[in-house]
């Protein structure tokens, strides 16, 4: 790229950021940011935007984390991203209320689901396409573990839940079938394994 | 709510299986004292069993033209329902329990209901639970816990097996927990819903497919075949021999509570209900192994939320109804008789025109037990089930 460091640690850190100040860099770290929270393949305008954030601030991180949460395809419905293993297992603990004494278990829970934490694959982490997560074993250790969930929450209203969880993203066809379920703990299990509550 | 159809129960509990009467319960009068405490298993089944289709009263007139698709072949004929003394007849998938019923084990009651009126699982299996005509606090067998002996230090006297302690085991007495590792099996009925709910998502909907597929959960109703389940039973077999494991130890809990789901069958009844029926059948062939000699001062109550409706909807299903069946096994228990006051299947017994009529109250076979097989006080099975006055226990459940 037609520039020189020095050799050692002062040019490595010089090097570093020079390579942050690239509009190359503030591209792809648009477009990373964009797929992470918005979607797979994310709509050019919401890359565009974050990009113009960095490099117009040379790389705020800040900055484009405020512009990020201000952008209308982060959160407009139908939400396309599926939630990650680690997500999907906060936010079925969190929609529970599991007691803090869960958290012992977690590490073992995370490797079932299939994102053990703390380690992340090499040098790439984790993947962040949906077809990654999506496999058939994969959702159903989610669908298996959050009936064992669901048991906890026993005597939780599922539409109750949903409205608090997920307030207008819930879909009539799971109210409705979590309403049509066998027990409490099936109707939450329908709710905790809908389309909607996998997304994010 | 409504029970004034509701006669003087336990006064009218006929004996309905001609045939089964000539049950000798004194070749097992050597083992009624069994020494050693009583054990007390309940089963919940979540979801409204047709009691209809699990016990079937093949010899009612009115039976066939009734249930139409939901009628099996009689007794002695291929693929046929297995007689429980000339009237009526256990679905073949029940044959472990039909075998209690032939060595005198199982006693089969028809025509159950809890004195609740609701058409909702969730207030019914509540209700069911509190073992009241309102929702309580705390459940039945737990109120029953505080009148026996107190357990050894350290120990309960209950025990809840599965990953929540179910209302039923709620309150004051103290009751444990537990739950086989391995065991994360849904029931199939329940993934075909979440398969419904899921089949419009590009990416979840053909996933969970291939994973069904792969992991060969008997599915029939999405027209595939029944696969032979990796372990006979699944999930419930394993909770089941846990839980005759812990009974079966010296000092193990004297009552015990789990669960099987599934039951729940608006459509394709007649497929859906055999992996249930199965699991159900061999588990609590597994519970009477798991429990060796123990068994022989066992009583196991197998007790839904309610029956479902007489006839059968445009969907080749049951929606939620009434009057269904009960069963009462184990060693202690004086069996190989339908007991019940049957009301026949005529449009006009039926109750408002649509369910099976419930001629005995479901707190009648629990007060029985609560009697007769913990031996617990009037005042004790009073508090267990508060407000039943005019429910007198059942009697003869045990043998004596």
């Amino acid at each position: 790229m037609g520039q020189e460091f020095m050799e050692g640690e002062q040019g490595g850190l010089a090097a570093l950021a020079w390579l942050a100040d690239q509009e190359a860099t503030h591209r792809h770290l648009a477009r990373k940011l964009a797929i992470h929270f918005v979607a797979d393949s994310p709509p050019p305008a919401a890359v565009d935007a974050l990009f113009a954030v960095l490099r117009d601030t040379r790389g705020d991180l800040g900055a484009v984390a405020r512009r990020l949460v201000a952008l209308d395809a982060a959160w407009k419905p139908p939400l396309s991203k599926l939630r990650a293993p680690v997500d999907y297992m906060m936010a079925v603990l969190r929609a529970l209320e599991a007691p803090a004494q869960i958290t012992a278990g977690l590490i073992n829970t995370s490797q079932f689901l299939g994102q053990p934490i703390w380690n992340a694959r090499a040098p790439n982490g984790w993947p962040d396409q949906m077809a990654d997560w999506a496999a058939p074993e994969a959702i159903l250790r989610r669908v298996e573990w959050a009936f064992g969930q669901a048991g906890r929450g026993a005597g939780r209203d599922a539409a109750t839940l949903a409205e608090a969880v997920m307030g207008p993203l819930i879909q009539p066809e799971t109210l409705r079938a979590a309403s049509r379920a066998g027990s409490a703990r099936e109707a939450l299990t329908l709710v905790l394994t809908s389309p909607e509550f996998q997304r994010r | 709510m409504n029970k004034a159809h509701l006669p003087a129960l336990g006064r009218r509990a006929l004996l309905l299986g001609l045939g089964a009467s000539l049950a000798l319960p004194g070749v097992r009068l050597a083992f009624a004292q069994a020494p050693g405490p009583a054990r007390l298993v309940v089963v919940l089944l979540r979801g409204g069993l047709d009691g209809l289709y699990a016990v079937q009263p093949y010899a009612d007139p009115d039976f066939t033209e009734l249930r139409g698709p939901l009628a099996l072949p009689e007794p002695g004929r291929e693929d046929g329902l297995l007689d429980l003394g000339g009237r009526f007849g256990l679905h073949p998938r029940l044959s472990g329990i039909h075998a209690m019923f032939r060595e005198n084990e199982a006693l089969i009651l028809h025509a159950v209901a809890g004195p609740w009126r609701t058409r909702s699982h969730f207030d019914a299996q509540d209700l069911l639970e509190s073992g009241a005509e309102q929702r309580l606090a705390s459940g039945w067998l737990n109120r029953a816990l505080a009148a026996l002996p107190p357990p050894p230090a350290g120990r309960a006297a209950g025990l809840a097996i599965g990953t929540t302690t179910p209302l039923l085991l709620r309150g004051r007495a103290r009751v444990d927990n537990f739950m086989p590792r391995g065991v994360a099996e849904l029931p199939p009925d329940l993934m075909a819903r979440i398969l419904d709910l899921n089949a419009r998502d590009r990416a979840l909907g053909p996933s969970l497919r291939d994973g069904v597929r792969a992991r060969g959960y008997v599915l029939e109703t999405l027209g595939e075949a029944a696969r032979q389940r990796p372990a006979p039973g699944g999930q419930f077999a394993v909770l089941a021999k846990a839980a005759g494991q812990l009974m079966a130890a010296p000092q193990g809990p004297s009552v015990a509570a789990f669960e099987l789901g599934g039951w729940d069958t608006h459509a394709q009844q007649a497929a859906r209900l055999n992996a249930p029926l199965a699991q159900m059948d061999e588990g609590l062939v597994a519970l009477k192994q798991a429990l060796g000699d123990v068994w022989r001062r066992t009583a196991v109550l197998v007790v839904t939320e309610f029956g479902r409706t007489a006839r059968v909807n445009g969907t080749l299903g049951t929606d939620h109804g009434t009057g269904g069946a009960a069963f009462i096994l184990g060693g202690a228990v004086q069996g190989g008789r339908m007991l019940g006051d049957w009301p026949g299947l005529a449009p006009a017994k039926l109750f408002q025109n649509r369910d099976l009529w419930p001629t005995t109250d479901i707190r009648s076979l629990a007060k029985g037990l609560l009697r007769d097989h913990l031996r617990l006080p009037r005042a004790a099975v009073d508090a267990a089930f508060p407000n039943s006055g005019e429910t007198a226990p059942l009697g003869g459940i045990i043998r004596v």
